[in-house]
């Protein structure tokens, strides 16, 4: 039987934040677009802000988006040519004060790409109302412990430690995906994932460090965003789910591949649990791509990473339906920016910040 | 899935491993509830319900201000160091008593289940799970009540919706008063179809005890911090003929008169109420007369037969008010 979360967990699009953007003088319907702005992307095209609203282009867009940009709310970039169109980003630290967000990264500059990519995580979240969606890394902890309750070790979500004891810091959802969860009655919990290269290297990643969440929720789907510059690339994921949950390891395979670990680290004296096994035949035999991501969430969590590929309980949520794998192309053309998804990051230099006031 | 997209070469062998890949259109995804694989037997029955569910229920007022399961599942809800097993029926019921304070046990089926059987009903659920205790009415009628801890439940659960807030309350106030207080549920439910069918959109109902405490807080504000104050209310007639027209009750007598309940609603985008009177049998002579100026809305308790051979509710008392 499920735990009951309180609904104004079960949303990052709360009505306490909605009512602190409003005091902004700004309308209920305005106020919800901004806090799902300012959780989920921090950046906007009028596209969207017509979407979510209902209404056309015409005078009320132009003076909503006019009240943002001349009330210092948010800056118009034009990436190119004038005809392209423009984003908003909403940078005001005070509307991030407001719904509880200070420090949220949405409120620093970032490169073209990352605003295309939070472009499209918007969509997904707003095209999408069977779920409430959580945008924040605290907003998806505080749900999951009252979900999962106590029980489930902190360490067990997917998670990044940075420094050491006694400045270590933890990030909890370091992907900084929305994740979707039922709203009433439901069980399904929705982690979306954006491609953003045509190699699946780092959605193994996302699998293996979300292995013990799944397991502990009920019912999951996993959505794959596609924008289309990478449509070829879907079969390659739909091999990394089945390389991560179909294939669980044996307990001698995760013996090996601790040892094998360790020992490319320079960590091990002691010889392999295999006799036949050296470093050189590890390497070999542990070589495919499957096996570098287990490295990588390894290195992040020690032998809990192995472990939680071990169950065969994911193979079975896939088989029963519990567990779903969903593809989703992203249809828009987002300023026709999209080559711009998975580029390096790095704020973008000569940016057309700030010139067309006058049409907004 | 056939799709050019699957254009691997490993994807032509029939490998057990393989996963079932579904694509979607963003905006369109399924409605979760339709592709949980273990609703799929029941969902012919789950339709069926899930029309019934889209059905008015008198009783979803009351959840506005919860923040409680409202699905058909029974669902783990934490309050404290309790825990308790609830969905939506189990919500309803237990926030439409915490509304009246105390509601005839037969008046809480489910209205949209014909044949829902009140031994049968959550209420028995709802006891085990020490969040409601039933009372013995008038030796063949037994009503519920919230317990404490019922009551806590729901003050806990409190979602943060701005706007008018629905009180709760717990346990019976008036034992003489018990099987009048039990009818007033009842009659809500014939104000609330009236005021339905006439398009209201109802927001929820205050007691005549939460009213007499406003009124009884006003009355003292001045005396309120004065240690030389003798209790005794320096209101004038006029004031507080005032107070009664700004609150929209009757003042005759020289007192201001309360409803048993009043149902707050919007009809045509404005803020309205009715005052809800239940009247008995044994409002005769001066009580009856009152209550027939202050002109509420009168529902009668009659000498007439129910179903279960119980006292009926009959509306023809009321007729001698109105």
């Amino acid at each position: 039987m499920n735990i009951w979360v309180p609904l104004h967990m079960r949303d990052s699009v709360r009505p306490g934040r909605v009512e602190a953007i409003k005091a902004f003088g700004f309308t209920e319907r305005q106020a919800r677009f901004l806090v799902n702005v300012l959780v989920f992307s921090g950046v906007f095209i009028e596209r969207q802000y017509r979407a979510f609203t209902g209404v056309a282009h015409g005078q009320k867009t132009h003076d909503f988006l006019a009240k943002l940009v001349k009330g210092g709310y948010a800056t118009p970039i034009t990436p190119g040519a004038l005809h392209r169109g423009r984003l908003f980003h909403v940078q005001y630290r005070p509307l991030y004060e407001a719904i509880g967000e200070t420090n949220n990264r949405h409120r620093k500059p970032a490169s073209l790409g990352r605003f295309v990519e939070r472009l499209m995580l918007l969509d997904a979240v707003m095209a999408d109302k069977h779920y409430g969606w959580l945008g924040t890394e605290q907003d998806k902890l505080r749900y999951f412990l009252e979900l999962l309750e106590k029980d489930f070790p902190k360490d067990w979500y997917p998670h990044l430690t940075f420094g050491d004891d006694p400045e270590k810091t933890t990030r909890y959802f370091p992907d900084k995906l929305p994740i979707g969860v039922p709203r009433h009655g439901g069980r399904r919990h929705v982690f979306l994932y954006l491609v953003t290269r045509e190699v699946p290297a780092d959605f193994r990643v996302f699998l293996l460090r979300h292995a013990d969440v799944l397991k502990a929720v009920d019912e999951w789907t996993i959505r794959v965003l596609l924008p289309r510059r990478f449509r070829k690339a879907a079969a390659l994921y739909r091999y990394a789910v089945r390389d991560a949950f179909m294939m669980p390891l044996t307990p001698h395979e995760t013996d090996q591949l601790d040892w094998y670990f360790r020992a490319r680290q320079g960590q091990v004296m002691n010889p392999a649990p295999d006799p036949d096994l050296d470093l050189a035949t590890a390497a070999r035999k542990f070589g495919a791509a499957r096996f570098e991501a287990l490295y990588r969430v390894w290195r992040e969590r020690a032998i809990q990473a192995l472990w939680a590929v071990q169950s065969p309980i994911l193979r079975d949520h896939l088989q029963r339906g519990w567990g779903r794998v969903e593809f989703a192309e992203l249809p828009h053309q987002y300023l026709q920016l999209t080559p711009l998804v998975g580029a390096p990051s790095g704020v973008e230099k000569g940016l057309r910040v700030g010139d067309n006031l006058g049409t907004a | 899935m056939d799709d050019p997209r699957w254009g691997d070469p490993r994807d032509r062998d029939d490998d057990p491993r393989d996963i079932e890949i579904h694509w979607i259109e963003l905006g369109r995804a399924a409605d979760p509830r339709e592709d949980d694989p273990r609703a799929r037997d029941e969902n012919v029955r789950e339709r069926d319900r899930d029309a019934r569910e889209r059905d008015h229920d008198p009783r979803d007022v009351f959840l506005r201000d919860l923040d409680l399961p409202r699905g058909l599942e029974r669902e783990i809800v934490i309050d404290g160091d309790h825990r308790y097993e609830l969905n939506g029926d189990d919500t309803r019921s237990l926030a439409t008593v915490g509304a009246f304070r105390v509601v005839s046990e037969r008046d809480l089926g489910d209205p949209r289940d014909e044949a829902s059987n009140p031994q049968d009903s959550n209420l028995h659920h709802l006891r085990g799970e020490g969040l409601m205790r039933f009372v013995a009415v008038d030796g063949r009628e037994r009503a519920v009540t919230l317990t404490e801890r019922g009551h806590h439940l729901l003050e806990a659960h409190r979602s943060d919706r701005e706007g008018r807030e629905q009180a709760f309350y717990a346990g019976v106030n008036r034992p003489r008063e018990l099987a009048h207080d039990a009818q007033l549920y009842r009659a809500y439910l014939r104000e609330e179809g009236r005021l339905r069918e006439q398009g209201a959109d109802i927001r929820g109902v205050t007691l005549e005890h939460e009213l007499k405490r406003e009124y009884q807080e006003w009355l003292q504000e001045r005396n309120r911090g004065r240690p030389d104050s003798d209790g005794r209310p320096d209101r004038d007639p006029r004031e507080i003929e005032d107070w009664a027209r700004d609150h929209e009750l009757p003042y005759f007598d020289d007192a201001v008169h309360f409803p048993d309940f009043r149902v707050e609603y919007e009809l045509h985008g404005r803020d309205q109420h009715e005052d809800v009177e239940v009247v008995t049998e044994h409002y005769r002579g001066a009580h009856a007369v009152s209550v027939a100026r202050a002109g509420f809305r009168c529902y009668g308790r009659g000498g007439g037969t129910g179903r279960s051979g119980g006292r009926g509710f009959d509306p023809h008392v009321a007729e001698d008010f109105v």
